[in-house]
């Protein structure tokens, strides 16, 4: 599991008394209710500042590895100013062929 | 006389709160009419309010047979269409109009459910509350208003189209319209979890409402009496709970070596048969049966767990479903309870949790420990004109006796001018306080569009997670400014960069942020 996967098992464990075998299992499949999955949003705020779309609510399922996805996802959408700045300084160093091949690595 | 038209819907730790509402309301003056469930009319007669039933007592028990099934997936589109809970709308909306009187009628709702206030308010022009009992209704609010838009809009555009209402278009708007919103427990137990916004006024618990005189029958006398003091087991008023919980509830206090006083409305609900040293009662005071309990296995009620705190009963809950594993986890972060999910509900798990918290006498431990609440958790810790918490914790400034003297009332929007401190003043009180201030105020009275703002004593809406805001030096500010010219030349930087790039970017960057977490 990543690390994010990790900690999503870790907030399932806690919130519904099972852990999650892999980061395929799903938080419904596990004994999760609507409100649970409202605390488990309430937690992601407080550990990660990050406010989780509602609909994963209503979707039906939600396994570790999407929940672990979500958060990641919002994480980078709300990066701060810092983590901003790093980032350009860094591509700003780059070279074309760099970029290149760091497009190469995602394949 | 302002007249104040209260809606609710639920079981006990839903409705008797707003009849003790009713009744402080009633003793300010007002007229109070009380529009639920069949079931809680004696309630309403005996505190002397006006009462409309919503529903008839059958149906009330079918509504409340369905209710486990929302445990187990059913939908709330169905759970509404099959109780038929949009005819209750209407029902509730039509008791509202005809008791409306122009400027003196305030309609108070519970939170989250009461949509009818919200219609009536709208329709009406009349100041609305509403008001939450535990606090993952306020956690719960994005959700709650999502099932409303995207699955429930049907029934709800029909409502409004047959109650003259045109359809809602801002719909974030509309679900926080109500000029009042109340929290019914205190802010110790609001900031031991997710914390309440700003706007919610937090009030303290409810005090239980059972009337002292209430008998307790003999042979609950004669198991309370008994050489070994007694477990109470209770699931609530409801039927919304695992099917398990009796059973484990039950066998993990006879595992524990304790006779059981076991206190469920529903007889179906009962072990059958009956294990030995277990003893059953549809109700029973609770006021005068907890104190004397060696511990109370519950199933998380606010209600519930509210009577225990007040009681000085050490708890333990088996937490499955809607509020009550946010409730029990806030308890424990104080050391007030100890409690289990439900795939935890052995008895080689509840047995333990039960000898332990027996075994360190009638209260809980932490009572006395500076950031446990004080020696009345049920004391609201409102904050007072130059009393500030340091650390955060309950009970800080309650004095010994949860009261507060007098004068340092005077001053604060939360508490008013009128109450009294002491160790029996309760969440209902000042909710009753707060919406009266409704009846008086002017049309265009809006309680919390400067408060924390105007008010002289930093009152407690300044305070719930808004205080880093609210307490910035000044060149915070300018730091901000200086942070948002940042963004926008990132943004703009960013903006040049190929979609594959910025695809690259964003791995990159993800890629760092998992990294700092290991």
């Amino acid at each position: 599991m990543t690390p994010t996967q990790a900690a999503v098992a870790a907030m399932w464990t806690e919130l519904l008394g099972v852990t999650p075998a892999s980061a395929d299992d799903d938080f419904f499949a596990l004994g999760g209710q609507s409100l649970a999955m409202v605390q488990f949003l309430a937690r992601v705020q407080e550990n990660y500042g990050v406010e989780l779309p509602i609909d994963l609510l209503f979707g039906g399922d939600f396994t570790v590895a999407e929940a672990a996805a979500a958060i990641d996802r919002s994480r980078l959408e709300s990066a701060d100013d810092e983590e901003m700045a790093a980032l350009l300084a860094e591509l700003e160093g780059m070279s074309d062929e760099d970029v290149l091949a760091l497009l190469a690595e995602e394949d | 006389m302002p007249t104040m038209l209260l809606v609710t819907h639920g079981t006990d730790g839903d409705v008797l709160p707003f009849v003790r509402l009713g009744a402080e309301l009633r003793a300010g003056g007002h007229e109070v009419t009380l529009i639920t469930h069949a079931h809680y009319g004696p309630h309403a007669g005996r505190a002397g309010l006006g009462f409309v039933p919503i529903d008839t007592a059958a149906e009330f028990e079918r509504t409340l047979a369905d209710t486990p099934d929302l445990l187990g997936g059913l939908g709330w589109q169905e759970f509404y269409e099959r109780n038929g809970l949009y005819g209750q709308m209407e029902l509730e909306f039509a008791a509202m109009a005809a008791r409306y009187r122009a400027g003196e009628t305030v309609l108070v709702g519970r939170h989250t459910s009461a949509l009818s206030v919200l219609f009536a308010a709208e329709a009406l022009g009349a100041p609305a509350a509403w008001v939450a009992v535990a606090p993952i209704q306020i956690m719960a609010e994005r959700a709650a208003l999502h099932a409303y838009r995207h699955l429930l809009w049907e029934g709800i555009a029909g409502v409004r189209r047959r109650l003259g209402l045109a359809p809602i278009e801002d719909w974030d708007a509309w679900f926080s319209s109500a000029a009042l919103h109340l929290g019914l427990w205190p802010r110790w137990f609001d900031r031991a979890g997710t914390r309440s916004p700003a706007r919610v006024r937090l009030t303290g618990f409810p005090l239980p409402d059972e009337g002292p005189d209430e008998p307790l029958p003999p042979a609950a006398e004669e198991v309370l009496s008994g050489p070994v003091a007694p477990v109470l087991v209770t699931g609530g008023t409801g039927r919304m709970l695992h099917g398990r919980f009796y059973t484990a509830a039950v066998e993990g206090a006879r595992q524990a070596g304790r006779p059981v006083l076991l206190v469920v409305r529903h007889r179906d609900l009962v072990p059958d048969p009956l294990p030995p040293g277990v003893t059953w009662f549809p109700r029973l005071p609770f006021h005068a049966v907890m104190p004397r309990v060696a511990a109370v296995v519950h199933h998380g009620g606010i209600g519930t767990l509210s009577r225990a705190l007040r009681a000085g009963a050490p708890q333990i809950i088996l937490a499955h479903g809607v509020d009550r594993p946010d409730n029990a986890e806030r308890l424990h972060r104080h050391s007030l309870a100890t409690w289990l999910p439900a795939p935890r509900w052995t008895p080689e798990e509840v047995a333990p949790l039960i000898k332990s918290a027996t075994a360190q006498g009638t209260r809980p431990p932490d009572l006395t420990q500076p950031d446990g609440p004080d020696a009345d958790p049920l004391a609201t810790d409102v904050m007072q004109p130059g009393t500030v918490r340091p650390d955060g914790g309950p009970g800080g400034t309650v004095q010994p006796d949860g009261g507060q003297p007098g004068g340092e009332h005077s001053g604060g929007t939360q508490t008013g001018g009128t109450q009294t401190g002491g160790a029996h003043e309760d969440g209902v009180r000042r909710a009753a306080w707060l919406i009266s201030s409704l009846a008086v105020a002017p049309p265009d009275f809006a309680p919390d569009d400067d408060a924390g703002l105007t008010s002289p004593t930093g009152n407690i809406t300044a305070d719930t997670g808004s205080e880093a805001v609210a307490l910035a030096p000044a060149g915070v500010a300018a730091e901000r400014k200086e942070g948002a010219t940042a963004v926008e030349a990132a943004r703009r930087q960013l903006g040049r960069l190929s979609a594959a790039q910025r695809q690259a970017v964003a791995e990159r960057l993800r890629g760092r942020l998992s990294g700092r977490e290991a």
